[in-house]
This record gives C-alpha cells, structure tokens and sequence, in this order.
C-alpha cells in the first residue's frame, strides 16, 4: 500500500471509528459500545483493513462447546456474512475475523459495515462467550453513533448502490469482465477460470444489498466423519488466509455440499472477490478430494493437532 | 449390498428427482431415461428444444432448433466422472460447437459426484454458444473456433436460461366491453 492511501485509510478509519485508541504500529482497537467486553482489534495489511474480535483485551479465540470444525462450518451458514471463523495452523481454538479493502474506507457506508461486523461478532460472541446470554437482546441492536443498524439503509456515496436497489446482476458482471451465462432469472454464472477447465461461481443480487456469491467445491453422499473432520480443519484453516470469502458447508437430507460464499457490498468490489475465490477454488479443490480418504484424513488431523 | 453401492443409489435416485424437478422448470429441457428398467436411474437422454448449429458443407453454418445428448453415470461416479466417459452427442449430426465433435461433447472437468443438473445446465450453455472457448487447443473442433471468432457478435445463438424465467402478470379487470373497445381503440 502507498504511504499516501495509507495515511487516507488511518484519517477514514479514526473518522468512521472516533473510540480508536493506538495499539502498536498500524494497529488500533475500539470497544464495541453494545458490549464492553468486546473489543475489536484493526490493523492495516497491504490493502485492507483487518478486524479481529478480542474479548476482556485479549484475542478472542474459543474452543467450540460441543462444535468440531465441520460443525462450525454448518454453523457458518446462520453467522452474518462480513465475519468468520478461522484457525491458525497448528491451533485448536477459533478466532474470530472479518475485513474491509482499504478502499471502501473512504465510502460513506464504511460506517455501517463496520457495524454490520461487529454485529457479526456479537452473534458469534453471544453463542461461545458465557455473559452474552444475560445481556439484553434489544441493546444488541443499537447502532454504533452515527451509522446505521444495517448497510442496506445507508445513504449511497458515488459509485455506490442506492438503499434497497437491486443491482442489475448481468451489467455488473460484464463491467467487471467477467465471462458468464445465465442460469435462472437473476442467477448467472460466472467462469472462474481453475484448473482443467472453468468452474461456475453464482451471482445474484443478495437480499441483503450487494451481491452474493458462491461456487461449489464439493459434494458429497456420504462422508465418514474423519474426512469431515479433516476438511473442516482445512476449510477453516484456510478461512484463515482468506480475505473477503468464507467457507460453508450445507447438508440436504444426506447429502453435503462444500462452498465457498462471498457477500459482495459495493459492485466495485466483484472482480476482487471473483479472483479471490478462483484463487481459493485452485488451492483447496484438489486438497479435498485428497481429504476423501479415510488414511489420509485421519494423518492431516493427527498433523494439525486434532485427533479424531 | 456393499456400502458404496447403496451411496451410489441413494446418489442416483436423488438426481433423478432433481433432474426430473428441473425438467419440469424447463421449456427448454427434456429429460427421459434410457433405460426405465434398471433398478437405479444411471442412463438419461437430454432433449434441448433451442438454438445451435449445425454445419453440413465447410461455409454452411445454419442453425437448428433440437439437440440430444446421452448422459450415464457410471460405476465410480462417486470419484470420478468426465465428459469423455459420461456424455454421448447423440444428434442432430453436423451440430456445429467447439466442444462438439459427435459422439463427443466436452463441457469442462467434472468432479465426482456432479449433478445431473449441472451437467444439463452446461450442455445447454455449450449447445447454445453461451459458454465456448476460441483457443483451438481447448476445444474439439478448429473450424467452429475460427467462425466463431469471425462471428462474436452473433453469439450466443440462444441467451435464454435453461430455467424458465420468473414471470409475473398483473391482470386488471375491464369492467364493460365499451371500456374494452376504447383501450383497443
């Protein structure tokens, strides 16, 4: 990141958080005003804006009560889309993340966003961390001052969709370059380019504002619970490195699918987010399928520290 | 019965209903299978009632409105699948494509285990134009590479979805026939 933009992402970040006290060199924190034990570390890496939740001051990171990493990946699916679970290599507690590009910092929305996460680590805060249940849930949903309760309601800044606007899926995906077709009204599809071929990723316009996006990277009929073992602590171990995309997992009467979502809030944001997950698509797709088998699964877990 | 062989059928009977769901979604697809005898759905034929090619002579590149294609599941799809071993074109002959050659169609790696609602989708985007590559290296058929890139704007032949659209109508009611005759009017 150049010096400048830098110093424009710390003047828009100290405007849209003005509690940010100064944590070390390009680190910061600010409590979240719903719940003073929550703590929410920011730093600057390369072009975005990293948020961690920390609890009583120190990194909250949590074992799962009765959650192995794949349960955690189901559970992914209730979490609001700007956050995260992840593991640190070698780990068996999960921390906590989201981020921002440092360029929506200066969009007037960055201030709901910002809230829109930590409403995110409040969810998750309020299932592993023991006081969440003795707090009102009414003082959960009070926006933090000046911003509003959700990204949907904010005002649009240039460039920026307006409040409750569907975007026009098709002429945002060709704006970004991307090749794609149409798979139901709305649906497209999109080619990530991987390798041996294309992958679909879906696009659609989220109910939430923005757009969403997902791409298959597995499904499965069946699979012995080493492997969901293994995988889980894959996928959230590469949540970890991720920026932006989360993986999920969905199970349908039997059947499992491995995905990887994104919530895409501004449209400038879909090329970036479509490369990412290419990205992610190439280096986990072969790793799973190796992960399929039962000898293989159970050596990668006694590796990461997880015995099943 | 060996436990792979009850995954397979659970994982076949589930994309027959799927499938069958989907073709019923569709003005564009019919699906039928190949073999109604057999205990688990695995053979299906692909009816697409939409715009493709076909070519008989070198520069007559006409388009056609139906296309068939033979898609089977076979004994490891569950690891293993490819459009080489699960996909037959079955017609009309000359169809005109990329990724055609007859009997072959490729419509990208597979992965174990993929739906067969997926393939139906991808085979419906490679008839169509909707999904093609210009590199003569990833694609069966150098001559389609070399008109489409001479006929880009042209393309794609058919940009419907396989799904039908979502429709919505708000009907009003005229209240005489005088009213009627004005708007005709």
């Amino acid at each position: 990141m150049k010096a400048v933009s830098r110093r424009r992402a710390i003047l828009a970040l100290r405007s849209a958080l003005p509690g940010l006290t100064d944590s070390g060199p390009a680190r910061w924190r600010f409590s979240d005003p719903k719940r003073a034990s929550l703590e929410v570390a920011v730093g600057l890496v390369d072009d975005w804006a990293l948020f961690a939740a920390r609890a009583d001051g120190v990194p909250f990171m949590f074992r799962a009560h009765g959650l192995s990493p794949w349960g955690m990946l189901l559970w992914h699916t209730e979490v609001p889309p700007s956050v995260r679970c992840a593991l640190s290599a070698g780990s068996r507690a999960f921390s906590v993340r989201g981020e921002l590009p440092v360029a929506a910092l200066d969009a007037p929305s960055v201030r709901c966003r910002i809230e829109e996460m930590c409403r995110g680590f409040r969810h998750i805060a309020a299932k592993f961390l023991p006081d969440a249940s003795q707090r009102p849930a009414a003082a959960c949903e009070r926006p933090i001052s000046g911003s509003s309760p959700r990204p949907a309601a904010a005002a649009p800044g240039p460039g920026e969709e307006a409040p409750g606007a569907r975007p026009d899926v098709a002429s945002v995906v060709r704006a970004a370059g991307w090749n794609f077709s149409e798979r139901a009204s709305g649906i497209l599809a999109v080619e990530l380019d991987v390798p041996h071929g294309v992958e679909p990723a879906l696009v659609s316009a989220a109910p939430e504002g923005g757009l969403s996006l997902s791409v298959e990277l597995a499904r499965f009929e069946a699979i012995p619970d080493a492997c969901r073992a293994a995988i889980g602590i894959f996928l959230l171990e590469l949540a970890d490195g991720l920026r932006g995309i989360r993986p999920m997992v969905r199970e349908d009467g039997g059947s499992c699918a491995i995905t990887l979502a994104a919530l895409v809030p501004t449209v400038h944001e879909l090329h970036g987010a479509l490369a990412a997950t290419a990205v992610a698509y190439r280096i986990s797709c072969e790793e799973i399928r190796a992960l399929r088998d039962v000898s293989i699964a159970k050596a990668y877990s006694e590796a990461r520290n997880w015995s099943v | 019965m060996p436990e792979h062989n009850i995954i397979r059928e659970r994982f076949l009977r589930r994309q027959y209903r799927e499938g069958m769901a989907f073709a019923k979604e569709s003005d564009i697809l019919a699906l039928r299978l190949a073999s109604p005898q057999d205990e688990a759905p695995w053979r299906y034929v692909a009816g697409f009632r939409c715009r493709g090619l076909v070519q008989f002579t070198p520069r007559d590149v006409e388009v056609t409105d139906y296309f068939e294609v033979g898609i089977r599941y076979p004994h490891n799809c569950m690891n293993r699948m490819d459009s080489l071993s699960c996909l037959a074109f079955l017609g009309p002959p000359g169809a005109f494509s990329p990724h055609i050659r007859a009997p072959f169609v490729c419509i990208g790696r597979l992965r174990g285990g993929t739906p067969l609602v997926e393939i139906c989708l991808r085979l419906f985007e490679v008839i169509t134009w909707q999904r093609f590559s210009l590199l003569e290296t990833r694609s069966l058929s150098r001559e389609a590479c070399r008109w489409g890139r001479a006929h880009l704007a042209e393309l794609p032949v058919d940009a419907r979805p396989l799904r039908r659209r979502d429709f919505s109508l708000e009907v009003e009611e005229v209240e005489d026939a005088e009213a009627m005759e004005g708007g005709a009017a």
